[in-house]
């Protein structure tokens, strides 16, 4: 409420208190001849007094509830930032040693071509006694082509 | 009848809302956000060593590409988690 951000809480208490002795007052201090003649106005502005007090009171306890929730939310996304934070390093970590344990089999594997493979090289060159069919190289090559 | 307009104007004060606190659903990190590459092909007169390092490399490329989409699966299963968990 925009009225509790600029007036002071203890002013809507005041008003509450001003209210309800001016309520008494009027019953009280009937003999001052000031208060008997004004009594029904000083009534109707002590009963509009309390009115306001009473609700403004209700209005800053509600307001004090709202902030309490307003921190215990803020304080709850502050931690749940952190873990997010914590949990993004650990799916990273993870990938990054995949990946490195995936690109350094790859490797391996290439070293076992070169080492192994390519003994046979002459034998499945073009024109050599197993030469590799252009069908088997055009298959290989389509599988790989991405989707259009 | 001023009165009673100036005791609603006060009344009205209540009307103004409270600013809800906001949590934002975090960023991709920018490992998961990278596409996948092309595959290799097979030149037009391949050697056997030069189709099986092309078929290595390719699956290498699957294997690095399907790990980067399952750490986008589970980052999004933990993050929503997390961010469901704040309510």
């Amino acid at each position: 409420m925009w009225i509790l951000q600029w007036l002071p809480n203890w002013i809507f208490y005041g008003v509450f208190f001003v209210g309800l002795l001016g309520l008494l007052a009027t019953y009280v201090m009937k003999f001052i001849p000031l208060v008997n003649v004004y009594r029904t106005s000083i009534q109707a502005i002590s009963i509009l007094a309390i009115a306001i007090g009473t609700y403004m009171s209700g209005a800053i306890s509600n307001e004090e509830a709202w902030q309490a929730k307003v921190k215990e939310m803020e304080a709850k996304v502050a931690a749940a930032e952190v873990k997010s934070a914590k949990e993004n390093i650990k799916v990273v970590e993870k990938l990054v040693t995949k990946t490195e344990y995936i690109t350094r089999r790859g490797q391996d594997i290439i070293q076992y071509v070169d080492r192994e493979v390519a003994k046979y090289d002459d034998r499945f060159r073009p024109g050599g006694q197993c030469e590799l069919p252009k069908e088997f190289i055009k298959a290989i090559n389509n599988a790989s082509e991405a989707p259009k | 009848m001023k009165y009673l307009v100036c005791f609603f104007l006060i009344l009205m004060t209540g009307c103004s809302t409270v600013v809800p606190v906001k949590s934002k659903f975090p960023d991709v990190p920018e490992r998961l956000m990278v596409k996948c590459p092309q595959l290799e092909k097979v030149s037009e007169t391949p050697t056997l060593s030069d189709v099986a390092k092309t078929i290595t490399n390719n699956y290498t490329t699957y294997y690095e590409c399907a790990v980067k989409h399952d750490a986008f699966i589970e980052w999004y299963n933990i993050q929503k988690n997390i961010f469901e968990s704040v309510k």
